[in-house]
């Protein structure tokens, strides 16, 4: 393989810097970025509270013990979104070889296109002039160059904000053997606790194991792709946005911020999920045959499922599988609920109905949809949603379904 | 001091409508008539669209003299509104 040029673009802080940006005034001090006004889980923290110690994930009550200071902020994700939708806009103009990882990164293969630029640097310094003329002067990335996706992954997390960092065959082991073994591998909490228990540590520990040695603890998969991360080795090519593959599932999941007791309630957040999950289906053009339901008390946890023959992409069945799921559940309070449609095919694969109750069923659903799509979501809703604030997991929708994602950014 | 007040009033806008401007939207406001008062814009800090419906709404941070302002415009009926007021940093 020729030696490959590869750019890790990493915007720094992304909600936290989205709402500093919008607000100067927010600018230099502590913020933590909330999933929704009264939600209590910290999704995003500001340069100024990370200093703190304070981290993605953790409660606000904790935040705010860490850093009395904290300013809180409920999550706009529509904004995000727009920002992520001109970042992308701004990488893909350096390569048609651009891969939007997440909401805030994203791989850019300039191997061919470098020399339009005046080279890799000069690419780097663009992206970030242009980052900050064309969507606010706040607005900070780490750049990492390398020759793989590993590499320049790595590189860009060596200065934060604001970081341009490059790694070559020089340096790349010296880089890793700094690095912890979480911060590179994307290996998980799992894997990282079972090399840790066979005393590896750290990189050059793992570079000593034979990958006889890796495959025996490890498997074939996990063996080969130690054994390649220890010695800063990937070969996966960066995946252009017009070939991702397709999804395999949707779900929906949410967290109360308070117990749910009520049996109607438990029932109403189960329907609002199934109408989120079978929306989105239907927005990617998919349908389902496989229903998945989990509920989770402080106690206990349930999780079922069913395997259809045919294949539905409305919420009402959607439902009505998850009320057969879950009827023996003793449910009496309820703090998660997710739901999943997987098995998914195209829906332009599915037979037209034939009985006139399914077609009228199937016009009422495209009506309803396009509806909803010329005055807003939720504009026709179920009325068993009445009365109760409907929720819209919107991060697990853009971090969950890439498919979706990137559709979105495709189509804006 | 709080870091912003939230306003939510129907006002009147200057504006240019310029393919040319900065942030990907082409308009830029100039200044408002707010509670009587006129209000001079002199930079743009921050601009984001979203979608209701059909219906394009853009976000646009202006800053004037002495403070920052969240406006929001509705493209359909092209009425625009002050979301809220933030201190300068
Ligand atoms: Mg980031």
């Amino acid at each position: 393989m020729p030696k490959r040029i590869i750019l890790h673009v990493d915007l720094n802080s992304f909600f936290a810097t989205a709402e500093q940006q919008t607000n100067p005034s927010l600018r230099g001090k502590p913020v933590g970025i909330l999933k929704a006004i009264g939600r209590t889980c910290v999704i995003a923290a500001s340069v100024e509270a990370k200093k703190y110690g304070v981290k993605t994930g953790m409660a606000a009550f904790e935040a705010k013990k860490l850093c009395s200071a904290i300013i809180l902020l409920p999550a706009d994700f529509d904004k995000y979104a727009d920002i992520t939708y001109r970042f992308i806009n701004i990488c893909k103009t350096y390569s048609p070889t651009c891969e939007v990882f997440s909401l805030d990164e994203c791989f850019i293969d300039i191997s061919e296109t470098e020399k339009f630029f005046n080279g890799a640097l000069a690419c780097a310094f663009e992206i970030k002039d242009r980052l900050k003329s064309e969507i606010g002067d706040f607005m900070t990335c780490s750049i990492g160059i390398s020759h793989n996706r590993l590499l320049a992954k790595l590189a860009s997390s060596q200065i934060k904000p604001d970081g341009l960092f490059t790694i070559t065959e020089d340096n790349a082991l010296e880089i890793l053997d700094q690095s912890d073994l979480l911060d590179v591998c994307g290996l998980g909490f799992g894997l990282y606790t079972h090399l840790v228990g066979l005393g590896i540590d750290n990189f050059p520990k793992l570079r000593l194991c034979s990958l006889y040695f890796l495959n025996k603890h490890f498997g074939s998969y996990w063996s080969l792709h130690l054994y390649n991360v220890s010695r800063g080795i990937d070969n996966s090519p960066v995946m252009p946005l017009a070939e991702i593959p397709d999804a395999k599932s949707v779900s929906r999941t949410y967290t109360t911020h308070r117990l749910l007791t009520k049996k109607e309630e438990i029932l109403k957040l189960m329907r609002n999920l199934c109408e989120e999950t079978a929306n989105k289906a239907r927005q990617m053009n998919l349908c389902g045959r496989y229903v998945g339901l989990a509920l989770r008390s402080s106690q206990k946890s349930y999780w079922g499922h069913r395997t259809l023959k045919t294949y539905i992409d409305d919420g009402k069945r959607l439902f009505d599988l998850c009320c057969q799921i879950s009827q023996s559940w003793p449910i009496d309070h309820v703090r998660f609920c997710g739901v999943t449609l997987g098995m998914l095919t195209k829906n332009q694969y599915l037979p037209i109905p034939l009985l006139p109750s399914d077609k009228r069923q199937l016009d009422l659903m495209s009506t309803i949809d396009r509806i909803n799509k010329r005055f807003g979501d939720y504009t026709i809703f179920p009325a068993q949603l009445l009365g109760m604030d409907i929720v819209r997991p919107e991060v697990n929708g853009y971090f969950g379904d890439r498919k979706f994602r990137l559709n979105f950014l495709r189509n804006n | 001091m709080s870091y912003e007040t939230s306003i939510n009033e129907s006002i009147k806008i200057w504006a240019f409508f310029d393919p040319s401007t900065p942030l990907g939207v082409n308009i830029f406001p100039i200044a408002m008539n707010w509670r009587r008062r006129l209000i001079k814009f002199h930079k743009l800090i921050f601009t984001s669209s979203k979608k209701i419906g059909e219906v394009k709404i853009l976000n646009l941070v202006c800053a004037s003299e002495t403070a920052n302002f969240e406006l929001e415009y509705n493209t359909q009926n092209q009425l625009w509104k002050l979301k809220r007021i933030m201190p300068q940093n």
